[in-house]
């Protein structure tokens, strides 16, 4: 088991990664994130697999900002923003769903996808037009399939839907990096598909996805590589292939001696 | 041996705070609900003393035990029974029981008032015989303070037994981790909380008996006092008996002592003002206090309007109506009811103030009066030429450089506000309020000889009651149109977006420090604004209409009329002022009061209620769905006056 090595160029590291080196997360004397290096290379699919409790969320939490990790460095196309604000992050091209909804339920799918539009495109460009907010909202709800509930009010849809409108946005963002937590728990099997293509589509325009997701055959079908994480710590890295027959992984899961 | 006696009359009267600070602290510990009326409920069972005792002439042998043992824990039964039960029922959030105690606090001073006049009765009975004792080394102790300081150690230690040792102490405990849980082990959580509120309010009751003899017994003083001991449950961190009976009692004895100091000019205030002083300075000292589970959300407190304004003729139409009416008004009121129009004009400028943090924001105020007051001093201040620093200017100038300098004390506030929720961020805008009151308001070098002149536009006095109604008017549509601003387009968006979810806020780039920055700043601003112009309509600096509770009644008053609409702020306003006319002083309280109690069943408010009457859904069908209740039940339509038509009602009834 290896983790990719970080250099100070990336010539490792493809440009425009998120690279995650050694990062530490403790509450108290709890280790919930334990020494993660990982990389989320842009136009691909990383997953980030492992049993509740591992520690998936903590770390997107401490990737995105919501709370400081105790130590390591993050880096997103090469700059370092382990210290930056949740807020300058997402500034920065880094987008995130979250596992527990945190969709502005008093407004509309619309408006949802609007004000993160238009923070996106102010912060690429002072005072952005709002044609291309508008040209951003239309095409990201046509991507997503919301525009038929485009007019409802947040609050009045199911949690399925939800899950959609904080993918689309994050999408209006137009983030480098997107990290979805869970984005397919809540959807049947015919959501799931649409929900497969779209990743496959958001990877392939150029975005670098890290996804947690425990519908394993979705992270099968989509991911170029697999992180697999137990107790905090990484047991496991790979291609799909590798993942699903590596020891320690199955014991991870299935709590089998490896 | 001076600095020994000023010790032991300290310890006595910081007993009784200490006495409150613990009752404040039981019950939010059991129940997870701060009683804002913890002083309100003090307040009353000394009127129910003094109305067995001296209005009915019982003898006080039977009369204190029944008010102290009986009643006041009573206070304390009927309130959880009939308020917050219901309430706990529904899973109503932190911010809506927050909301039902202070409508608690505004029922009890209207009833108050209402029952008992305005007026002080300085015949409040003592449960002690007021004697005093020489102890050795030629000390005196009064039997009365004697008697305080027994009691609280006594209470005290009875409670600390209680929580420690007995299995209600146990159960009081799991009811606190979890209500439902304890439910299913078979705790009657329903029977602790009725007993948490019965000590809090017999608590409560006692401290208001032992103060009331020692000041003039009135609707507003007592109470007031006691909301300084909210300074010993804050020290406390709202959770620690032991630490509240000491701070207590510390703060007593430093403020006695404090006594033989004389500061200079503008300082001798802080002699009698440790306890406010202790709440500053701990709710800014402490990151945070032991605040029970609540998520501070006001989302279930207001309801949600932003960016789903009527887009349809009926707003055209009824923003046409009331500007004609308004602009008719002066032609067929008498001056003296005009002069009330105008006074409801420029209160509800300072209620569109707390619309914008309240109703945009979703984070509570309560120290707003603070900030209208502010504004009005100054603005004669820098009018006369009094400020240094500052030229002579002319009265509308004036108001607007008042306005952008208390902007800077609500940015300094709403820098608090960036780490504080709910009722952390409530006691914090109260504690900047209750200072800015006693430290600035009640100072003499500050209020004595402030002259409020009436404005001149353009060569043209504004002073007759007519133009200066217009005035008003025009100020009222200026404020309207900022306010208007700040919910429109796209900071109205990301205000909305910041008060559904702060975390999916800041998550597509938002810098919430930065709105919630620019929404406290405005809101100080135009309650300064606001605060000179009600100056103006009385032509008088009042202070006692800027004390903490005319924060506490502004703010009930904004919700209950509907914190997310701009039209809220005016039927507030007018309904604020219109009862008093109309019912005479203290209806205006006890009707806002009461609907305060049930404002969780009213999210939009009234002006929601007379738009889902007229056929508009609620633009926050989502709201029952957070606060986990149902719809709003429809109310008797005839219980609402719109503001104009309460104008009308000012009119006849002034005839």
């Amino acid at each position: 088991m290896s983790t990719a090595p970080i250099t100070t160029q990336g010539s490792t590291v493809p440009a425009g990664s998120l690279e995650v080196h050694e990062v530490v997360k403790r509450f108290g004397g709890l280790t919930a994130v334990n020494a993660v290096s990982l990389v989320v290379p842009p136009g691909q699919i990383t997953s980030l697999i492992g049993p509740n409790g591992a520690g998936k969320t903590t770390l997107f939490n401490c990737l995105t900002g919501v709370t400081a990790a105790t130590s390591g460095r993050i880096r997103l196309r090469g700059k370092d923003i382990s210290t930056l604000a949740m807020h300058r992050r997402a500034r920065l091209g880094l987008g995130r769903t979250f596992q527990r909804l945190e969709v502005f339920v008093g407004m509309t799918v619309e408006e949802n996808l609007r004000v993160a539009a238009e923070s996106g495109e102010r912060h690429r460009q002072p005072g952005a037009p709002q044609d291309k907010v508008a040209e951003v909202v239309e095409r990201v709800l046509d991507e997503v399939g919301l525009s038929a509930v485009r007019d409802v009010v947040a609050g009045e849809l199911p949690t399925g839907t939800l899950r959609l409108v904080e993918l689309g946005r994050a999408l209006c963002l137009r983030p480098r990096i997107l990290l979805l937590d869970e984005p397919g728990s809540g959807l049947d099997s015919t959501e799931s598909k649409s929900l497969e293509a779209l990743l496959l589509a958001v990877a392939h325009s150029g975005v670098g996805i890290l996804l947690v997701e425990h519908d394993v055959d979705l992270v099968m079908a989509v991911s170029q590589r697999i992180y697999v994480l137990d107790f905090g710590t990484l047991i496991a890295e790979g291609t799909p292939e590798q993942i699903s027959v590596n020891q320690s992984v199955r014991a991870a899961y299935l709590g089998v001696d490896a | 041996m001076l600095y020994l006696q000023l010790a032991l009359a300290g310890v006595a009267t910081g007993s009784i705070a200490a006495l409150s600070g613990i009752g404040l602290i039981l019950t939010y510990r059991a129940t997870g609900v701060f009683n804002f009326a913890h002083g309100a409920v003090a307040m009353f069972v000394a009127y129910l003393l003094w109305q067995l005792n001296i209005g009915w002439g019982w003898p006080l042998i039977i009369a204190a035990p029944l008010v102290v043992l009986v009643l006041g824990p009573g206070v304390g039964i009927v309130l959880e029974r009939v308020v917050f039960r219901p309430l706990e029922t529904r899973g109503a959030s932190t911010s809506e029981k927050l909301v039902a105690t202070l409508g608690v606090f505004v029922v009890l001073v209207g009833l108050a008032q209402t029952i008992w006049g305005p007026e002080h009765k300085s015949d409040a009975p003592s449960l002690f015989p007021d004697r005093s004792l020489l102890l050795p080394g030629d000390l005196r102790i009064g039997v009365n303070q004697l008697a305080q300081l027994v009691i609280v150690l006594l209470s005290a230690s009875a409670l600390f037994l209680l929580f420690r040792f007995s299995h209600l102490g146990t159960q009081i405990r799991a009811v606190v981790d979890h209500r439902g849980l304890a439910d299913l082990t078979a705790v009657n959580a329903n029977r602790v909380a009725a007993l948490a509120w019965a000590l809090g309010c017999g608590f409560a009751g006692l401290s208001g008996v032992l103060l009331a003899p020692q000041l003039e017994l009135d609707p507003f003083r007592l109470t007031l006092l006691v909301v300084d001991t909210f300074g010993v449950a804050v020290v406390a961190r709202l959770t620690s008996l032991p630490l509240g009976v000491l701070a207590g009692i510390a703060l007593g004895v430093l403020q006695s002592l404090l006594t033989t100091w004389n500061p200079p000019e503008p300082f001798p205030s802080i002699k009698s003002n440790l306890l406010v002083l202790a709440l500053l300075g701990f709710v800014l000292a402490y990151k945070t206090l032991n605040e029970r589970s609540g998520d501070g959300n006001g989302r279930a407190m207001v309801s949600s309007g932003l960016g789903r304004r009527g887009t349809s003729g009926g707003r055209a139409v009824a923003l046409v109506t009331a500007a004609v009416a308004a602009a008719v008004l002066p032609f067929v009121l008498s001056s003296r009811s005009l002069a009330s129009a105008a006074g409801v004009l420029a209160l509800a400028v300072v209620f569109l103030s707390i619309t914008a943090v309240t109703g945009f924001t979703g984070n509570i105020t309560l120290g707003q009066a603070g900030f209208a007051g502010l504004g009005a001093l100054l603005t004669s201040k820098l009018a006369a030429g009094q400020l240094p620093l500052f030229p002579r200017m002319p009265v509308i100038v004036a108001m607007v450089v008042a306005a952008v300098l208390v902007s800077v004390l609500g940015a300094a506030t709403g820098y608090s506000a960036l780490r504080r929720k709910g009722l952390f961020l409530g006691l914090t805008t109260l504690a900047v309020g209750l200072v800015i009151y006693r430290f600035v308001f009640e100072s003499p070098y500050f209020t004595a000889q402030v002259f409020v002149d009436r404005p001149h536009l353009l060569g043209f006095s504004l002073d007759g009651e007519r133009p200066f109604y217009f005035f008003c008017l025009a100020c009222l549509a200026g404020a309207m149109v900022l306010v208007d601003l700040l919910r429109r387009g796209r900071f109205g968006r990301a205000l909305a977006a910041m008060r559904d979810s702060e975390n999916g806020a800041r998550s597509i780039g938002l810098d919430l420090r930065l709105y919630k920055l620019v929404v406290f700043a405005s809101s100080a601003g135009l309650a300064s604004f606001g605060g000179a112009l009600i100056a103006q309509q009385q032509r008088a600096f009042v202070p006692l209409q800027f004390d903490a509770f005319h924060s506490f009644f502004w703010f009930t008053a904004v919700l209950v009329a509907g914190a997310s609409y701009l039209s809220g702020s005016v039927l507030g306003a007018a309904v604020f002022v219109g009862l008093d006319l109309l019912l005479g002083s203290g209806a205006s309280t006890l009707v806002i009061g009461v609907l305060a109690l049930f404002v969780s069943r009213l999210p939009g408010g009234l002006v929601g209620l007379v738009l889902s009457l007229r056929g508009r859904p609620l633009p926050d069908s989502w709201a029952a769905v957070v606060s986990g209740g149902p719809a709003p039940p429809a109310e008797p339509a005839q219980n609402l006056v719109p503001s104009v038509f309460a104008l009308s009602i000012l009119e006849k009834n002034s005839r």
